[in-house]
């Protein structure tokens, strides 16, 4: 038995680009859903979920796939584009480590008909005690 | 000292990775898919071994990543070549 529990890695992936894309894109929104009122012409939000783990590393750690998705008025990937980029580059606290998964797609959405753009990466995170 | 000897069955090694390995690749191929979605398809292709992929709609995975997590599920993890 272990004490040691998983960490909400998308959490903490979100939370992190909010505050890192924050400067550069000040009306971008970053959230772990879609907001229901979202509809064409709101400003951009980019989502970020957890599509699951193979518990592979369990219980010393996860490896979730993080799936990050923009919703845009129109075709566009200026989102997605920096935060692959933030994401692969740099160190974030909480997670050991984070590797690319697949590339970025575009889609739309049929509900809202927002411009989809979407990329997954897989992350590592140690196990810790809950505090 | 006696020396050894050692003759790479190429032939065997073809045998065991295009058509005996087939049918698992086949099997966890259709299990993703089918997790996935009726719209899921499954290409199942021999290149020097046996091989399978599964298509979903780009907006299902976009928006709810069916693939991703059907693989997940079966315990893979999806990722470019």
């Amino acid at each position: 038995m272990t004490d040691r529990e998983p960490r909400d890695v998308a959490r903490i992936v979100k939370d992190w680009l909010k505050a890192d894309l924050a400067t550069r894109f000040p009306t971008l929104s970053v959230a772990l859903e879609l907001p229901s009122n979202w509809s064409l012409g709101s400003n951009p939000v980019l989502v970020v979920e957890d599509d699951g783990d193979p518990l592979r590393m369990w219980p010393a750690a996860t490896s979730p796939t993080i799936r990050v998705t923009s919703w845009t008025s129109g075709r566009n990937r200026t989102y997605v584009h920096a935060a692959l980029t933030r994401l692969l580059t740099q160190s974030i606290p909480g997670i050991a480590a984070i590797l690319p998964g697949t590339g970025v797609l575009d889609a739309r959405d049929s509900k809202t008909r927002g411009d989809l753009a979407s990329f997954t990466v897989r992350a590592r995170a140690r196990t810790a005690v809950p505090q | 000292m006696a020396k050894s000897s050692f003759r790479l069955n190429r032939k065997g090694g073809a045998e065991v990775l295009k058509e005996l390995a087939a049918p698992a690749i086949n099997a966890l191929a259709n299990q993703i898919a089918a997790q996935a979605g009726e719209d899921a398809e499954v290409d199942e292709y021999t290149t020097d071994r046996a091989a399978a992929a599964v298509k979903v709609p780009a907006h299902q995975q976009a928006k709810d990543g069916v693939l991703t997590r059907a693989a997940a599920a079966a315990g893979l993890e999806v990722r470019a070549k």
